[in-house]
């Protein structure tokens, strides 16, 4: 019995030392960063082309080679056919996680490093000519990031994510849809997001 | 009980052993084996019985050396479909959608050319893999085979703590579906331990 609780004790520290030395093999993120992007989105919705762009604001949390964080932003947004589009203003916001994948080392100063994200917020469209849409968002993203290890601590960092955003408002999708534009699959909800920035 | 510990113990040691090597410089010129992870973006068509898909696309790739300067690599990409309008002057696609793609293949380098840390590289690839479509008729899985080139640079560092090998890459792929020859390729990042 001892020899059992004996392997299993020692099983456990070398799965902790194994996890720290892997944690050790990163440079450690700072405990508390903000960053500013410049973002592009570019989807559907319910089939429709969709697309836009605007400033993202992030509030990061991090420790070892993870980082928790909150962001929002805002988006000057186009709907629809070159005929029928309408222009609205988007405002969205989530709260995600960010872990460093893989770090290449320049030497002691900085290093390039490929991130893994995942978010979940929710975006609200006011359109010019009347309604709104209120969406969930899920997105899923990699990242491509340089990071100084030193003052002033200053983060590039490029991120591409693929965003579900599901909605169910098919009244107004159907009034600009010409054609055989709306798709059969749910997944026509949803799009790409590209954001390039920096953070402090 | 002895025994177990002692046998325990020599195990951690190897593997600690193990370890630390990763760090220590390479006793030959040959570079090790090494595992790369890393992500592509890049755009493709998909030919269609009436039409072609556009794609825009988000990879992500693992690769690991099988024997010599043979590479075997796996990727899943998400992809962002659009057919174009009939219309010339309309802006809107006639279809969005999205898929999902698998690749497996192969990869071989047939030319190299190293300047100090930096080793410029030209490879030819080749596999097949399977795709998960929206297609304006529904959805459609559809089998692939690929072959296409590489070209890019790594830069390699003899040790490190973190990832050895940084590589950029340009990529382009024919990829052959039921309905004709379409293409692929993109730029890649890619991290080699």
């Amino acid at each position: 019995m001892r020899l059992v609780a004996g392997i299993m004790m020692l099983a456990v520290l070398s799965r902790t030392a194994a996890a720290d030395d892997e944690e050790a093999r990163v440079h450690p993120v700072r405990p508390l960063t903000t960053g500013l992007y410049f973002t592009g989105l570019g989807g559907a919705i319910d089939g429709v082309s969709t697309g836009g762009m605007g400033p993202t604001v992030e509030l990061a949390l991090g420790a070892g080679r993870t980082q928790v964080f909150v962001e929002g932003g805002v988006a000057w947004m186009q709907y629809g056919s070159l005929e029928a589009r309408e222009a609205g203003f988007m405002a969205r916001g989530g709260v995600g996680a960010r872990w460093i994948a893989r770090s290449f080392e320049l030497g002691d100063e900085a290093a390039v490093e490929m991130t893994l994200d995942g978010l979940v917020g929710a975006d609200k469209i006011w359109w010019e000519h009347g309604g709104r849409l209120v969406r969930p968002e899920l997105g899923l993203g990699v990242g491509l990031q340089m990071r100084k290890f030193h003052a002033p601590h200053v983060h590039l960092r490029f991120i591409v994510r693929v965003l579900f955003t599901p909605t169910d408002d098919d009244g107004m999708t159907a009034a600009r849809c010409t054609g055989r534009c709306a798709s059969a699959s749910p997944l026509a909800n949803g799009g790409m997001m590209f954001s390039i920035g920096g953070a402090l | 009980m002895r025994l177990a510990i002692a046998v325990l113990l020599l195990l951690a040691s190897a593997a600690q052993a193990e370890s630390l090597a990763y760090d220590e410089p390479a006793p030959t010129s040959t570079p090790p084996p090494l595992t790369k992870l890393g992500f592509r973006l890049g755009g493709g068509s998909i030919p269609l019985a009436d039409s072609a898909l556009a794609a825009v696309q988000l990879g992500i790739g693992v690769e690991h050396a099988v024997f010599g300067k043979l590479r075997m690599f796996a990727e899943y990409e998400w992809l962002w479909l659009s057919v174009a309008p009939d219309d010339p002057n309309a802006m809107q696609p006639a279809f969005t959608g999205s898929g999902q793609r698998t690749h497996l293949g192969v990869r071989r380098a047939f030319a190299t050319k190293r300047v100090h840390m930096i080793r410029f590289y030209a490879d030819v690839e080749a596999g097949g893999g399977l795709g998960l479509y929206d297609v304006p008729t529904g959805a459609a899985a559809v089998p692939h085979a690929f072959a296409g080139l590489r070209g890019g640079y790594q830069i390699v560092k003899r040790s490190a703590r973190a990832s050895r090998v940084l590589e950029t890459e340009l990529s382009v792929r024919a990829i052959v579906v039921e309905h004709g020859v379409g293409f692929g390729g993109g730029l890649g990042f890619y991290w080699g331990d």
